[in-house]
This record gives C-alpha cells, structure tokens and sequence, in this order.
C-alpha cells in the first residue's frame, strides 16, 4: 500500500477573535479562522474529505472568498468527476457545501451525524445557525440515490484510510486517520479547530457534547503517529508549518 | 376539554384484492381500496390525521380520486386553513401528499420515522415513499413547523399519538377521546377491520411482531370495533353515519 499525501486547501477565511475559537475566552485578541477542504492522494486514489461552502453561503454569511475549490483540485490535477468518495467529517454549513462539484461521488457519513440533523434538536436555533437546510435536503437526496454511505464508529474505508466516530462538537463528528510517508496523520477537522483547541484541551464554543470533545482530543493524539501529523481544520497557521504547494495549499506527507 | 368527532373522508379508491390486504391470503377476493384523511374536530380544535395523495402523484401511481380533500373540508365546513395541527402516521406516499393544503398547521411525525427515512435502510421500502413529501417534511422541520414526536405525546387535550411501528418502522396511531369513549385512528397500523379481527398482519410490514404488539394496543385503547378507524376499509363507509356524501363519522 502506497503512503498518501494530504493536500490542505484554503478557500475562504475570516477575521474574527478568541472568543469564537475558545468557550469561555474573553480576551477578545483578534485572529483569523482558515476555511479548508482537504485532499488525500496515492497513486491509486483520491479521496475528498469535506466540501466547504459555496461562494454564495460565503458571501450570504460575510466570509472573505480565496480561491474556487475547483481551482485547487485543478492546480492538483485531480479531476472532480472521477473522484468516487468524499468524506464528511461533519454536516456544519463550511464542511457540506460543494457536493454539486463532486456528481459520481458516494459520500461518506457517520449515522449519528444524519440521525441528529434529521431529528428533534435539529431545528432549535442553537444548532440550526450552523446549517444551511438546502444541504440537509441534498444528503437526504442523495441517500435517496444510493450515494450516501453510513458509518457507525470506526471504519477502514480504503487501505491506510479510516474514519473514527468522536462526537464532541457535532453529535456524529468523524476524524480521519491516514497513512502518510512520515506517519499516520489525523485530520481532526472540527474536533479542533485550531492547535489551541487540543494543544491547551480548551474546547470550541459551538458544541454538542463537551466530554465527548474532551476525549476527542485523546483520541487525535493517540491515533497521530507524531503530534506534528495532526491537521486542525480552521487555523491559519497549518499552512505556515507544511511546506505549499501554492499560497493557500499545502501538503503533508 | 370538549370530546371529539372523528370525519372520515373517502377520497381516493381503487379496485384491488384481499391478498394484497391479509398475509396468507389465497382467496384474493377482489374488494376497493379506500383511501382517507380523518379530521377530528370539536368544533374549537381541528385536528387533520394523514396527507392523502394529491392528483399528480395518485394518476403516476394509478389512483383515482373521487373527490378532492378540499371539496370534503367545504362538506363539513371546516376551513383547511384554520387547521393548527397535521398529525402524520407514516410517510408512504398515500398519507404525506397534501401538506400545501395546511398552510398554518405543524405538522407531527415520529422521530423513529423521520429517522427511518434518512437512514442506510431505505432501499428495499422507499418505492413506498415520494422523495419530495420526505424533502417536504426535512423542510417543515427547519422551519420549526414539524413536531418529531417521543413514543406518547399529546397533541392537543384529548387527541394522544402512539408509535406501535410495524408497517413502517415509525407509524403512528392516533388516540382521540370521542363522546362514545376512546377512539383510534389506526391508519395502516390497521388497514383492514379484518386485519385486526382475524389478528393477520397485512403483506409488505417491515416489522412483523411490532405490528402485532400494535394489534394489542389499539385493541386495549379503543372503546369499541366501531370506534376503530382502519387505513384502508371501504366497509368504514357502511358502518359509520354519513354525514354528506363520501364523509362518515365517528364518536
């Protein structure tokens, strides 16, 4: 089995301070939030993990644009239409968003996941602030289409590829573990936004489950081969420690 | 609390068989299919039970209509538009269809049906279901007008839903307390009198032993076979006193 490389694409960012990167913080020190997909890469796949949002949720939801998704996975010379599977870390509006770029793609997502955006506590404003509904309605189209695929825990989805259930911030939220030439790597996507978040144990504001985001940070740390493996999914500065490819692209491997 | 009267209205029909009916049925004895909406009503509350089927969706599948659920409501002189509250049994095709016709109801649903339809299993049972009234109900919910409800829920003072599961994994039936004791609105939890009298499940159940425990407990709610409402009987029409043409009451 051929290590993969990661390639971490920013697409969007925003301005915005601690206080929404860490619950409790009111120090108000202004930082900035990356917005990424992410592409895992050997020579005989290409899996998608996320799918960010749409220049038109961007702009409705005043994020600053950076690049098409499409023009990073051209840059890659990863044609869309032949990627077969896609990743959903978690159904959140910046990790839903693209699917339309992806149309022979199965998508793959934690039972928990869709049980909990499709069930009662969806809609209470708390947690509906972080959907977009017309995303809800493409998952359940595409479940109708046999395009979605359910995942209960820990799964192996291709050689060196695996997705673990941890809660914690979405009530179905995956992390996904890959086997890179220096090590397994983990993208932790939202179980930690930023290398504050599982470096100082200070959770994230937006939530479902606080132990559960608690033992999500164990968990990354266990899987990642090296600490140095793990990808947070919003902070900046993960594109200051691998080397790009291009401004805004960046590779582990 | 005033007590309830439950309408049925006879909609939609078409001509059919008992095997389609009773498991195990050999004798395939044709009979009409009837297709319903109950409106219980006590004159302050007005409570719709099941969608029914609208036209573009009944002639695909090879439906009639008979009369249109509109033109019932004008028969009993209850606006649709002042109905506060939709309670859905299932999500088959034949009960999710007219939900534009209440456009100030919520509407009520199980969780475990909600559920169902968005899970891995779908693909043996979704022929049963028209994508758009699932997408339908999804939207409703965002818009905080869908009540996923626990097991047991009142609705309203008076009117209770059960989940029994069974025909679908999240059916639903409907409690109503009526002046000649308790009644049941069985919907497909009981299509036929028969189901329920000769204890039958009807073919095509997702989950046998659910329907038989839901056999029990629509026998032990209801105060008398007459105040049971099956989904599907056409004798229903016979049995209950009309009130206008194609509406029989209950209660």
């Amino acid at each position: 089995m051929q290590p993969y490389r990661i390639y971490v694409m920013q697409y969007a960012r925003r301005q915005t301070n601690s206080g929404v990167f860490f619950l409790g913080d009111t120090h108000n020190t202004p930082m900035e939030m990356a917005y990424y997909m992410w592409a895992i890469r050997n020579e005989e796949r290409t899996v998608v993990v996320d799918l960010g949002f749409t220049r038109a949720v961007g702009e409705a939801r005043g994020r600053t644009w950076v690049a098409e998704p499409a023009a990073r996975l051209e840059t890659l010379g990863i044609d869309p239409k032949q990627v077969n599977d896609v990743i959903l870390t978690h159904m959140h509006y910046d990790h839903v968003g693209n699917y339309a770029l992806f149309p022979n793609a199965s998508f793959w997502v934690q039972d928990d996941e869709m049980a909990f955006w499709t069930g009662r506590h969806a809609a209470t404003e708390m947690f509906r602030h972080s959907m977009e509904v017309d995303d809800v309605v493409a998952l359940v189209r595409l479940n109708y289409d046999r395009r979605l695929r359910f995942v209960r825990g820990s799964q192996e989805l291709f050689p060196g590829i695996a997705v673990h259930r941890v809660g914690g911030h979405t009530a179905g939220m995956q992390i996904v573990t890959v086997a890179t030439a220096s090590g397994t790597a983990v993208l932790a996507s939202d179980a930690s936004h930023h290398y504050g978040n599982i470096e100082r144990r200070h959770v994230f504001p937006t939530l479902n489950n606080i132990p559960e985001m608690l033992d999500a940070f164990d968990t990354i740390e266990r899987c990642a081969g090296d600490k140095r493996l793990i990808v947070p999914g919003h902070d900046p500065d993960v594109l200051k420690r691998f080397p790009l490819v291009e401004e805004g692209l960046a590779v582990v491997e | 609390m005033k007590p309830y009267k439950i309408y049925t209205l006879y909609y939609g029909a078409r001509p059919s068989d008992t095997s389609q009916y009773l498991e195990g049925d050999t004798e395939a004895k044709p009979i009409t299919a009837a297709y319903y909406m109950w409106l219980a009503t006590n004159g302050e509350e007005h409570v719709i039970i099941d969608l029914g089927y609208n036209r573009e969706v009944g002639s695909r599948r090879d439906r009639q209509i008979i009369a249109e659920p509109a033109e019932l409501f004008d028969r009993v002189k209850v606006d649709p538009k002042t109905v506060k509250h939709a309670i859905v049994t299932h999500l088959h095709w034949d009960h999710s269809g007219n939900y534009a016709l209440f456009p100030n109801a919520r509407f009520y649903l199980q969780e475990k049906e909600m559920a169902f339809w968005n899970s891995s299993e779908i693909a043996d049972w979704k022929a049963a279901v028209e994508e758009d009234d699932l997408i339908a109900m999804v939207r409703l919910h965002f818009n905080g007008r869908l009540g996923l409800c626990q097991p047991v829920q009142e609705i309203v003072p008076g009117i209770t839903v059960h989940h029994v599961g069974g025909h679908t994994r999240g059916i639903q039936v409907v409690e109503v307390a009526t002046e000649k004791g308790t009644a049941v609105v069985a919907s497909d939890a009981v299509k036929l009198y028969r189901n329920l009298a000769e204890n039958r499940p009807s073919p095509k159940t997702q989950h046998v032993p659910e329907m038989m425990e839901g056999f029990k407990l629509v026998r032990s709610l209801a105060a008398a076979e007459e105040l049971v409402l099956p989904g599907h009987d056409v004798t229903v029409m016979d049995r209950l006193p009309q009130v206008a043409d194609n509406v029989v009451v209950a209660g």
